[in-house]
């Protein structure tokens, strides 16, 4: 059987991301657990870049747990500064295989043993802070906060609206770069439905283009929309194989 | 969802499950439908292993700036090729990367220059030449880039910059080679049966090449029609030599580990245990086809020598005169084909399991290859396929190949033919603009369209019209049609792709072992894209 990569050695990542057929495959999270203590300006890219990604998820969490608009938003940013510091990535192993699992771990680990002490210092702890647009993010977690689902739900839901967001943000991107940006407003709809439930026929007036053409265009978006996301989730887990059951937690979260 | 009743009545719902749709880039999406559409079932790759990523192109070129790379040639599970040109020289070459997966080990880096080197002293107009090799740095995609490498069913690490920190030690092995202006093997017996005069012209360069390779003490172990390339004169080149000793020990170890669950050490020689042939190309295809190995080199992968070369090229020499791989119960080419018998003897003893009872050299098939050929008469001489190489273009020239289309249209028009007079031969073609799927059983066949702007009346079957109309899954039953999938070997189901005025083989499998439905899925983007299909059944 495939080992599971334990924590923070440089051999753990590198033999579940090396399945044969699966030789390009790298992601974000397999480059920061490579490197582990010894970050590399790589793998501290990759880490600050998971992490500008998916801070929001986090503050929903903490503002769940009943804190205020700005001990929240202290909070988060006192957590990344401290998450971004080397070696802080030790001691947590158990859900090392999941960049979600992991960072919310971390931020357990920190609201219990460390707020207090991370509020004496002064904020950031000396580290420059990650330039978080707090402004939206009350917007956005008012708009979150409709159906009161445990703190540990609602992160899951942010962290799944947020990924999404990513993809679809990547697939309008590169629909746009075809040229194809009006068929992508159109169709995107399509995305959320299965096979025959939504018309063809509709789409093909507004568009101009005749049903079969639309037919094959929806197809295709959708399949381009599987890929980028099963992507973008695999730059989360340290074994992309694991990236169906990692689906299925998330979808777990709007049950 | 829990309690609706909190929902305060502004934030819009997604109408059908429910969930209040977030604003952003998600603006009018619904989280949980997409992500149910997700995870449909029916995903990008249909479960099977996730292929080979190449990088693009544009992502090679930072690393190479002494190449102008021109495109990407060829791609397998030892690598993938690029045309490229050597700006300073002004020449042609072909760029071959290994996959950056293998070689993270330090040894790797000494054993791949002591391989190369000896590789290099193979100068032998039949061997492709080797002008350089090295390593370059590659990083994983660290930043957001507007590039995308092709995408498979897997997240891809890019390459975004030579390494020379030296943080991520994740090395890009490299073989600047010969660029060959021709086509190989492979490509040629797609295109239909080759002709025993030109097999006969083909083989004995190949022994010449692979015997001063093995009067080097260098075994090929990977002698396969993918390797054996022909330039525009006919000339042989024979490619990759010695790659599969390189690349196949790390893979082996993989596989092995992946499959029997054991460590790599012992898995490949476990006692007792012969893996499969099938369990090996499904572990990696990185190991080469399994169909051209000696059975020694499937045992014992380190222990081979020139004998396991000279048996890959008795499996190629079979495949050229009959078309086909030979089978479990080894038959004689003259039993499938009108060959001299001859050339039986020839083939059946270089394919021996035993390596005692081989040729021990490769020259000596050579010169019993030699003393048949001149008696062959009524055949197509091959300066007739040199001629034909030399007009085409060289891009698409294995495409374009006259000799192929004129092969593959005479194949064509004779299945065609005998589908009319035999039950043994279905061919079903169409247009294909999306997916589509043709179900056979008994006397019945289907046309399904799972996604597709087909209009019905591009169908043809068994060179006749179709015109069942646009519904969604048309069927008919035909009287001559008696489709009883019941033994395997005969039976093969071919989807050919038409290409100019010929048509080209794109992908073969095996038809079901029973006499249940059978069912060819083409999903039109897997091949290329829209395009008129052929599915040829044969019984």
């Amino acid at each position: 059987m495939v080992k599971k990569p334990s924590c923070l050695t440089s051999e753990a990542s590198t033999s579940s991301t090396t399945a044969p057929g699966d030789i390009f495959a790298t992601t974000h999270w397999t480059v920061v657990l490579a490197a582990g203590k010894r970050s590399t300006p790589q793998s501290d890219r990759a880490l600050e870049e998971l992490c500008r990604t998916y801070w929001f998820p986090l503050y929903a969490y903490v503002r769940r747990r009943g804190h205020t608009k700005e001990d929240a938003e202290d909070l988060t940013q006192a957590f990344f500064a401290r998450f971004l510091e080397k070696n802080y990535l030790a001691g947590l192993s158990a859900e090392c295989g999941r960049f979600r699992a992991f960072l919310l771990a971390s931020l357990k680990h920190f609201l219990i043993n460390e707020w207090d002490k991370a509020r004496r210092q002064k904020r950031g702890g000396g580290v420059t802070p990650l330039s978080l647009d707090w402004q939206t993010a009350d917007t956005q977690f008012q708009i979150a906060d409709t159906s009161e689902p445990s703190p540990d739900k609602a992160f899951d839901r942010e962290w799944a609206v947020t990924l999404l967001a990513q993809v679809i943000e990547r697939l309008r991107a590169e629909c746009e770069a075809e040229g194809r940006g009006k068929q992508f407003v159109e169709l995107k709809i399509f995305l959320t439905a299965g096979k025959g439930e939504l018309s063809h026929a509709d789409a093909a007036k507004t568009l101009g283009l005749d049903e079969g053409a639309v037919r094959v265009a929806v197809h295709r978006l959708r399949k381009r929309y599987r890929q980028l996301l099963r992507d973008e989730i695999a730059q989360t887990l340290a074994d992309s194989a694991d990236v169906d059951e990692e689906m299925r937690a998330l979808f777990g979260a709007f049950a | 969802m829990s309690d609706p009743r909190v929902i305060p009545s502004d934030i819009p719902k997604c109408p059908q499950c429910g969930t209040p749709l977030p604003t952003g880039a998600l603006a009018g999406l619904c989280p949980a439908c997409l992500l149910k559409q997700g995870a449909s079932d029916e995903t990008a790759t249909g479960g099977q292993a996730p292929p080979f990523h190449p990088p693009s192109v544009a992502e090679l070129a930072p690393l190479f700036p002494q190449l102008e790379i021109l495109e990407l040639i060829g791609m397998g599970g030892m690598g993938a090729v690029y045309k490229a040109r050597q700006k300073e020289l002004d020449r042609l070459v072909a760029l071959k990367i290994l996959p950056p997966g293998i070689g993270r080990d330090a040894a790797f880096a000494g054993r791949f220059a002591r391989e190369a080197r000896a590789l290099a002293k193979l100068n032998h107009p039949g061997i492709v030449t080797l002008y350089e090799f090295g390593h370059v740095g590659q990083t994983s995609r660290l930043s957001q880039t507007s590039e995308t490498i092709p995408a498979g069913s897997t997240p891809q690490g890019g390459i975004s910059e030579k390494n020379e920190t030296g943080a991520t030690p994740v090395l890009l092995f490299y073989f600047l080679m010969g660029f060959v202006d021709g086509v190989n093997l492979r490509q040629l017996l797609h295109a239909g049966r080759i002709a025993p005069r030109e097999a006969l012209a083909i083989v004995p360069q190949i022994c010449d090449a692979l015997q001063f390779a093995h009067d080097q003490g260098i075994v090929h172990r990977d002698i396969k029609p993918e390797n054996i390339l022909l330039d525009r004169r006919g000339r042989v080149k024979v490619a990759d030599f010695g790659l599969a000793k390189l690349v196949g020990a790390d893979v082996a170890a993989r596989s092995a580990e992946l499959r029997f669950g054991s460590t790599a050490a012992d898995a490949p020689n476990e006692p007792g245990r012969r893996p499969a042939l099938q369990e090996l190309t499904a572990a990696g295809k990185v190991m080469g086809t399994p169909n051209y190995m000696a059975p020694e080199q499937v045992d014992h992968p380190n222990e081979v020598d020139n004998r396991a070369d000279i048996y890959a090229l008795g499996v190629v020499f079979y495949q050229m005169l009959t078309g086909e791989l030979p089978g479990k119960r080894l038959e004689p080419p003259s039993s499938k084909v009108q060959i001299d018998v001859r050339l039986d003897e020839i083939v059946l003893r270089a394919l021996e399991k035993n390596p005692e009872f081989r040729y021990q050299q490769v020259s000596v098939l050579k010169t019993q290859v030699e003393a048949i050929a001149p008696t062959l008469s009524n055949q197509p001489p091959i300066k007739n396929l040199k001629k034909t190489m030399q007009t085409t273009s060289h891009k698409t020239i294995w495409i374009g190949s006259a000799i192929g289309i004129a092969c593959v249209a005479l194949v064509i028009a004779l299945l065609t033919f005998l589908a009319g007079l035999s039950r043994h031969t279905l061919t079903v073609r169409a247009f294909i603009d999306g997916i589509d799927v043709v179900k056979v059983s008994g006397n019945k066949l289907w046309f399904e369209h799972e996604e597709s702007a087909l209009p019905g009346k591009n169908i043809f079957v068994n060179g006749k019209a179709w015109t069942p109309g646009w519904t969604n899954n048309v069927s008919t039953e035909f009287a001559g049609l008696n489709a009883v999938f019941r033994t395997i070997d005969a039976q093969k189901i071919q989807i050919t792709k038409r290409v100019g005025r010929g048509t080209v083989s794109i992908a073969q499998f095996p038809s079901p072992a029973n006499d249940e439905t059978l069912a060819v899925r083409i999903d039109d983007e897997d091949f290329g894209g829209a395009d008129w299909y052929e599915v040829v059944i044969s019984w």
